[in-house]
């Protein structure tokens, strides 16, 4: 186990690639679900005036 | 399609095209500039005699690393397989550099011809395979001439 | 013309928020578990390499977001091109989104070719073609991302940028070929050579299941975006307010 983080002397940069990697993806799964969390709260104050539209039709 | 559609396609494509013309020109232009390293040829032809420093890239000739005992200095040959040029270096060298591998040194060339070097860096190619494949194919190549590697390019 | 009809609906938003909620889990799971195979294949399996022993490992994580860095920009500017021309919304939608998802792998290919470059060839940065016109990728990013903040108006934004990302378009073979065209310290490409192999099966196929699963993680996060972006698109659309009302599962959970 110590040898293979270790990769034979390259642990340090071939782990922080794999740790930089997985920043990237949580970042861009995180950042792409609060864009579309933002423009629904965004929108929201326009609900009462949709919804009334849509019973008063 | 329609008229205003075909038009609009028709200034997309011009500008994709008119850059794409203008950048090719440029760099066609810049041509020297882009090489991020001289050959032992082209230095030798006088690429580099302004004296200021420049990078010299090739592979370094097999058997021609020495090491002097106590201190850090070296010298090693670098070659295109037409051309020579010996480099004189005092430093460490990249876990990467050695002989039949390619490499850069960044320097200046010296009266007698031998390039000082101040920077050292490895250039591996863009092969990659196990041990063993690597084993297989030195003993292929022992029976034909040894290949000149990508280099060149 | 039944195809243009069919494709008008397919790109008209409340089609397309309904399609994407459909189709996000189907692109996000397969993409976290080929990137889970190929990490567990470049990281384990794959023999170590003869020149850079077990080192060249990066490349599973460097190539593939190098690979996605490209990929985005091309179908950025391929859907401003759709944009401009045809003027749907949904095109601009797509290149608008895609921006900050191509930005943040160009930074990741950049530094993971920092990190490895300096053990490996003694420097961490250099100014060949190859990391410069990369960088030159990045600054097409951040000037597209920077130019639609400059506009006010979501259309006017729609325009300028797009034919900014179409012209950008002509630094993909550049980045591409650089290493071709001229001499450079980063080494040549390895998968796109197609004679004489350059990379051996039991290290390429790690590397395979790695671009694969970007890819299709490329699709999950752009379509989790877009829907964002045509809600704000169309904030005062009937379809929106329905939706607000009964959110699905994007955005929510």
């Amino acid at each position: 186990m110590a040898e293979f983080l270790s990769m034979g002397g390259n642990g340090v940069f071939v782990w922080s690639t794999v740790g930089l990697t997985i920043v990237v993806l949580a970042f861009n799964v995180i950042a792409a679900r609060r864009h579309v969390r933002q423009a629904m709260k965004q929108l929201r104050p326009h609900e009462p005036v949709d919804s009334n539209r849509s019973t008063s039709t | 399609m329609t008229p205003t559609r075909r038009r609009r396609m028709f200034i997309v494509g011009a500008i994709v095209l008119g850059v794409g013309v203008a950048v090719t020109l440029g760099l066609r232009g810049m041509q020297e500039s882009m090489l991020y390293f001289l050959s032992p040829t082209e230095v030798l032809a006088g690429a580099a005699t302004d004296g200021r420093d420049f990078r010299l890239g090739g592979m370094v000739r097999k058997g021609s690393v020495e090491r002097r005992a106590g201190d850090m200095e070296m010298s090693f040959d670098v070659t295109d397989y037409e051309n020579t040029i010996t480099v004189r270096y005092t430093g460490v060298t990249p876990a990467l550099f050695g002989e039949g591998q390619g490499v850069i040194a960044i320097g200046t060339m010296e009266d007698n011809n031998i390039f000082r070097a101040k920077e050292v860096l490895a250039k591996h190619d863009e092969n990659y395979m196990p041990v063993e494949v690597a084993d297989m194919l030195a003993q292929q190549g022992k029976a034909e001439d040894e290949a000149p590697a990508s280099t060149a390019n | 013309m039944k195809i243009w009809n069919w494709i008008h609906k397919l790109a008209s938003p409340p089609h397309f928020y309904r399609m994407a909620e459909f189709l996000v889990p189907w692109f996000m799971w397969p993409a976290v578990l080929l990137i889970l195979i190929g990490a567990y294949g470049g990281l384990v399996l794959a023999p170590p390499d003869y020149m850079q022993g077990q080192g060249f490992r990066m490349i599973y994580f460097h190539v593939p977001s190098a690979y996605l860095s490209m990929l985005v920009y091309v179908v950025m500017a391929v859907a401003a091109a759709i944009g401009l021309i045809w003027r749907i919304k949904l095109a601009h939608a797509v290149a608008a989104s895609s921006a900050s998802i191509g930005a943040s792998f160009t930074v990741l290919a950049l530094v993971t070719g920092m990190v490895g470059g300096k053990p490996m060839w003694g420097a961490y940065w250099v100014w060949d073609a190859r990391l410069t016109s990369e960088l030159v990728l990045l600054f097409l990013y951040l000037g597209y991302i920077t130019l639609r903040a400059a506009f006010d108006e979501i259309s006017k934004a729609d325009r300028a940028s797009g034919v900014l990302a179409v012209v950008g378009v002509v630094n993909i073979p550049i980045i591409h070929f650089s290493v071709v065209w001229w001499n450079t310290l980063h080494q040549g490409p390895t998968i796109t050579k197609l004679d004489n192999p350059s990379i051996t099966g039991d290290m390429l196929w790690p590397l395979l299941a790695m671009i694969l699963g970007y890819t299709l993680f490329f699709v999950a996060v752009l379509a989790i975006r877009v829907s964002g972006e045509v809600l704000t698109r169309e904030s005062r659309s009937r379809w929106v307010g329905e939706i607000l009302r009964a959110p699905g599962q994007i955005g929510v959970k």
